[in-house]
């Protein structure tokens, strides 16, 4: 056999046995689990609403940022901030900066909360049919509620300019999941 | 029986020519053609086969070589290689000719090597013998100006602690921008394991000892055979190998010590108390705060042990005035042994050693002991059929420190006010551990917790078992085509053991101790399998064709228990503790799916042409962009061997070299393209999920194309040798982690989204000064990159401290307000202030300072230059690096040089704070509570600038008449200064910076207590036999 001829042949079939490899590339997360399988059943969609009060008790929302804010913007000199954090402080002073982290936090993981109830309601069609009252309820409520602070601590208070009219802060009712922002 | 099988397991018929030729012996004697003296250890091989042997100590050998003409081929580090045709002789005399340029040196590349004068592509190649017997505690830190354009800075002083490589600068902002670590062809883990404290650095598990070769491919031409992940460069590590001939044995050992670079320095008592009482009173005059003398004086009485007069009456017998830095620094100890040997038969070689090291650092508790074996066998089966193996197993021992940010890390013990004693005379226990009122350690007491009850009571020691092994086989189908299949893997079992006894209660915020053990394991493996077909037709073409598939899977399994509260200090395992508190396991992994291929082509000995490709999938890709093409083509000119340059007695050697090429970076998060949902949502005890991360389906890797070209130069016989490059890498869908609208419920996401670009210059010269019995050379390197956000859509991604990344500015510019020094006339820190004009004029309001550009961590220049002198036996070598034209953030500024803002002990420098109306200073007036100048500026900015004498060795070779008489082959003593002298203006500790606390992609230049580098003299011994 031609010594040319031979190299195409063993090249040949080499190539053969390497493209033999099979799809080894679909790595599954472990630590966590594909948003396309994770809300699919009722127990899904409950565990997604514990989720709305999990992240609702984050430090930032009602775990205690919202209320101490609350407290330190309504505060005439009825009580007095100390401290080496100055997100709070500047609250306090009534003098925050665009940098505020506190404001930043509080808006973020507030936003998660409406967004983890607006994906349950979104998906009250899976929820066994005794369970879609309350759930839809509780989903409701957390949203409301969440809204209710965010108004209060974002918007414009009820003596400036005009109540009805005043934008407060944007009301997001239906998960972006899945979208594209830029 | 066996080639049967194999024969059908390839579907082959082999044929096999058993014949045994008959043999003669050859002996003689090699010497070198300058001074005629032996040279010992040169390689003598019967050329196409694995028959050879080595030089004795007097030069000679002995060698039964087939009786069919064969030829022999000697060869020498540092010599050029002489072919002998045997012919009917039996006596071969050789004379070698010193070759200190080596321009026909072989490079280790991506699945092969290439004769150096032949490559078109990149390569900084350092040979392992010049990186040896270095006190560092990882190969890469011995690579400091060697190796043109790569940037390497060892953070801080903490041993085995994190390195950052930069080669030709930062290509990504939010994906990895350290190279590819490969040894022996196996890509390895190389990013930090560590939990805590600052990341590690897993290449810390190679012995050095065991290195022939590192190689770093640094253009795309050179790099992109390995695709997705070589934007950031390739380090190629080749290990030791046997040859047959004799077995040599070599055995090392250094002793030596070592000491910080530098040391700062700080207000002693009767200084800080001056300061802060100035601090007070002005204090109260401007109304900022309203601190009596009595309350004051009471503060320095608390912090010197409760007693006044330690800190009023310099007379009195307890007055005390501690240098706390002193404490917690030491002298350092290092010792290596290492033992090999290597040798082999006709058909079998090995390389096997033992490494033991133990280095103590010169911070208090910090420890790094390395145990390593390592054995590298070839084989031969058949004319046809060679195999191998390499096979290594290290446990690597860590005696940590806390990070730079922790009050527990030794250099935050500077903060403390100089009147605190070390051991609190109340308790006879160090200051912090014992408060009598409550028999608890003391809350208030010193001013902050005292490190050196972490480090007397507290452990954090990481244990690492690393095993690497490979298994390869070599078969060639006919003269010109073989094939090479390897699997490598990688093993890396890691143990972290931390316990913190009772007296560490001020810092770990619980009683009566806490621990934490995590456990992980990362294996990773690679299967290479690819084609070689090389061809000579007529001496006129060469064709090298390399063509094959890789496959890489990793995966990293984690599990972490922590407990509190512990009967005793002498309980320190979990099983102890009375509440466990943490208790988490977790696993991941990625996998690459490559196809590569690459030809090389030369015409006439002259005209080199390079074409290179390898498809790359990836697990980590999102799924409609799974695999990536990086190709790269090269070509380069050699001009000497034209007519008209030929025999040029000037221009010995001449090359022009162009390449262009893709390469990707796929250093993200394992699964950030996928929709992801966290199981970690529950409340008070009901199981929850939460949405954790936005799906981008369309994510993919990062590109640059980068092109290089470059020149390669001989002049006067190859007396002076060098290379020139000029390259601009433009990468391009960086992975960036980009801001969502925060009414998305998210915060961010990794797109594809901006450009950046690397442009530099690099410049290598190699000279022989003098030549003959006294030699001296010259090695020098010197390069340039400069470093270019262009597009991030407007985004500015904030590091910590003032560091950004902009566009149109280099990765991690300090960008913040600018400091205008100081009121004259008030003492008040001044800030500058852009008006709508665009003139500048002075604020003392922080807040309304205009923020601007006023530092930029990434280095203009960085180089090297090595000398080598040698004089008979006697050896010199001195290398200077040097790192010019970057600044440094002293993140701990605004705490240590603070004009007495609160009490941390103050750098003496604030002492020249303003005190009266027409002062001219830099610091500004002295205020308690004040915030003057304390606000993050350019005030703590400083040039970072550096030149390092990094090593001097001189070693003395023992003359061969005395080795021979000891049974030797070789015998070296050599004495060895690692840091020896630091030139820098930098006032801080040490210029080589970047805190473990910080440390990242955009945070790069903070000081923050980062310790110094280490100052190491040793000496050593080399015996070969």
């Amino acid at each position: 056999m031609k010594q040319s001829i031979k190299n195409i042949l063993y090249t040949l079939g080499t190539a053969f046995v390497l493209a033999a490899c099979g799809d080894k590339l679909n790595m599954e997360p472990r630590n966590t689990i594909d948003d396309s399988s994770a809300v699919s059943t009722s127990s899904d969609v409950e565990s997604l609403l514990v989720g709305a009060y999990s992240a609702l008790s984050d430090t930032d929302v009602y775990g205690g940022a919202i209320l101490r804010d609350a407290e330190l913007m309504g505060d005439d000199g009825e009580i007095f901030w100390d401290g080496t954090f100055t997100a709070p402080g500047e609250i306090y002073t009534k003098l925050m900066l665009v940098t505020n982290l506190q404001a930043q936090d509080t808006w973020l993981d507030s936003y998660k909360v409406i967004n983890i109830c607006n994906i349950v309601l979104a998906n009250l069609n899976v929820v066994t049919p005794d369970k879609v009252e309350r759930i839809e309820g509780e989903a409701k409520f957390l949203r409301g509620a969440v809204y209710f602070e965010l108004a209060r601590e974002f918007g414009k208070t009820w003596v400036d300019g005009s109540p009805a009219q005043n934008p407060a802060v944007p009301l997001v009712t239906r998960s972006h999941y899945r979208k594209q922002f830029i | 029986m066996k080639r049967i099988l194999l024969a059908t397991v390839l579907g082959l018929v082999l044929l096999y020519t058993p014949g045994h030729a008959q043999e003669k012996t050859v002996s003689g004697k090699v010497t070198s053609s300058e001074d005629g003296s032996p040279i010992p250890g040169v390689n003598i091989l019967v050329k196409g086969t694995a028959t050879g042997t080595t030089t004795n100590i007097d030069g000679t050998y002995t060698l039964a070589v087939p009786n069919n003409n064969p030829t022999l081929v000697f060869t020498f580090v540092g010599f050029k290689s002489i072919e002998q045709d045997a012919g009917s002789r039996t006596t071969i005399d050789v004379a070698l000719e010193p070759d200190s340029r080596q321009l026909s040196e072989v490079v280790v590349v991506g699945y092969g090597t290439q004769i150096k004068h032949e490559m078109t592509g990149n390569v900084a190649s350092i040979k392992g013998a010049d990186i040896q017997n270095q006190p560092v505690p990882t190969f890469e830190q011995s690579l400091q100006g060697r190796a043109a354009g790569v940037y390497i800075e060892a953070g801080n002083g903490k041993l085995g602690q994190g390195i950052k490589v930069r080669v030709r600068g930062s290509s990504s902002v939010s994906a990895g921008n350290q190279p590819l670590y490969v040894i022996d062809g196996v890509p390895i883990t190389s990013q930090s394991q560590s939990n805590g404290d600052g990341d590690t650095n897993p290449l810390t598990d190679l012995s050095p000892s065991d290195i022939q070769s590192i190689e770093i491919l640094k253009d795309a031409s050179a790099s992109a055979i390995y695709g997705s992940r070589a934007a950031n460069g390739v380090v190629l590590v080749t290990t030791k190998r046997g040859r047959s001939g004799k077995t040599n044995f070599n055995f090392g050992y250094f002793t030596g010590v070592s000491n910080p670079t530098h040391h700062r320095k700080w207000l002693n008592t009767a200084q800080y108390v001056e300061l802060f009482n100035e601090a007070r009173k002005n204090s109260n005059h401007l109304g900022i705060d309203d601190t009596g003398a009595q309350s004051l004086a009471n503060r320095f009485t608390r912090y010197a042990a409760g007693s006044q007069t330690a800190w009023s009456d310099p007379t009195a017998a307890d007055y005390t005035s501690t240098t706390w830095e002193d404490q917690v620094f030491r002298t350092g100890s290092v010792n290596q042994m290492d033992l090999s040997a290597s040798g082999g038969g006709e058909k079998t070689s090995f390389y096997a050693s033992g490494t033991y090291s133990n280095q103590e650092g010169i911070l208090i508790n910090n420890k790094l002991q390395r145990i390593s074996t390592r054995l590298n066998i070839d084989h031969k089966a058949t004319d046809k059929l060679s195999l191998g193996l390499n096979f290594s197993l290290t446990r690597t021992v860590n005696n940590r420190l806390g990070d730079d940010n922790e009050f527990s890390t030794p250099m935050q013990i500077v903060a403390l006010s100089p009147m605190t004693p070390v051991i609190d005379p109340r308790t006879g226990l160090l200051s912090g551990v014992l408060d009598l009122n409550t028999g608890l350690p003391n809350s208030n007491y010193p001013l902050y917790f005292n490190p050196l009850i972490d480090a007397n009571y507290a452990t954090r020691q990481t244990t690492v078992f690393r095993n690497l092994g490979t298994v390869f086989a070599t078969y060639s189908f006919t003269k010109d085509l073989s094939v090479r299949a390897e699997i490598g893997y990688d093993l890396l079992n890691q143990h972290e053991d931390k316990y913190w006894g009772k007296e560490n209660q001020r810092n770990i915020s619980t009683p009566n101790g806490s621990s934490r053990d995590s456990w992980t394991q990362v294996f990773n493996y690679t299967t290479n399998t690819f084609l070689r077909y090389a061809k000579t037709i007529n001496d006129v073409h060469n064709l090298e064709v390399i063509a094959g598939m890789s496959y890489q899977e990793s995966s990293r399994d984690y599990s972490n228990v922590e407990g509190q509260q512990f009967p005793s200090n002498s309980y320190r395992e979990t099983t102890s503790a009375a509440t466990i508190t943490v208790g988490s396991t977790q696993e991941t992994s990625f996998s690459f799916l490559s196809y590569f291929a690459r030809a090389n082509y030369k015409l006439n000995n002259r005209y080199l042409f390079g074409l290179s490709g390898r498809v790359d999938g990836s697990s980590r890709f999102g799924k409609d962009n799974r695999y990536g093409f990086f190709p790269a083509a090269s070509a380069g000119w050699i001009l000497t061997e034209e007519s008209f340059l030929e025999n040029n007695s000037t221009i010995a050697f001449l090359k022009l070299r162009a390449s262009y090429g893709l390469t990707g970076n796929a250093e993200i998060d394992n699964f950030a393209s996928r929709g992801l949902y966290s199981g970690d949502a529950g409340y008070a005890g009901v199981p929850g999920q939460r949405p954790s991360q936005l799906e981008n389906s369309d994510l993919k890797w990062e590109q640059t194309a980068q092109f290089d070209i470059g020149v390669d130069f001989g002049l006067f016989n190859n007396r002076i040798t060098g290379e020139i490059d000029y390259y601009e890498k433009h990468t391009s869908d960086l992975l960036l982690n980009v801001n969502l609208p925060g009414h998305t419920g998210f915060e961010t996401q990794f797109r594809n989204v901006g450009k950046l670009e690397n442009k530099g210059v690099e410049f290598v010269l190699n000279t022989d000064n003098v030549v003959g019995t006294f030699r001296w050379s010259t090695s020098f390197n010197i390069a340039r990159n400069i470093n270019k956000i262009t597009d991030l859509r407007g985004q500015v991604i904030q590091g910590d401290f003032l560091s950004r990344a902009v566009e149109g500015e280099a990765i991690g510019i300090f960008y913040g307000p600018k400091y205008a020094g100081v009121d004259v006339n008030n003492g008040d820190a001044l800030y500058y202030v852009k008006n709508a004009d665009g003139t500048l004029s002075k604020t003392n309001d922080y807040n309304s300072a205009t923020y601007m550009k006023i530092g930029n961590p990434n280095p203009d220049f960085i180089g090297g230059i090595t000398n080598t002198f040698s004089y008979k036996g006697i050896d010199l070598s001195i290398l200077f690096q040097g790192v010019f034209g970057n600044d440094i953030y002293n993140g701990g500024g605004k705490f240590m040089s603070a004009n007495g803002d609160y009490f941390d002990n103050q750098t003496t420098d604030q002492l020249r704070r303003w005190q009266n109306p027409g002062d001219i200073t830099d610091v500004p007036q002295a205020r308690l509570y004040g915030a003057n100048g304390t606000g993050e500026s350019s005030r703590y900015v400083s040039d970072g600038s550096y030149v390092r004498l990094k090593t001097v060795t001189l070693g003395y070779n023992v003359p061969s008449s005395i080795v021979t008489r000891m049974k030797l082959t070789k015998a070296r003593i050599y004495a060895s200064a690692q840091n020896l002298a630091t030139f820098t203006d930098y006032k801080g500790w040490d210029p080589e910076v970047n805190s473990d606390t910080y440390a990242s992609n955009v945070n790069q230049g903070i000081d923050f207590y980062s310790a110094p580098q280490a100052r190491t003299i040793t000496f050593g011994i080399n015996l070969g036999f």
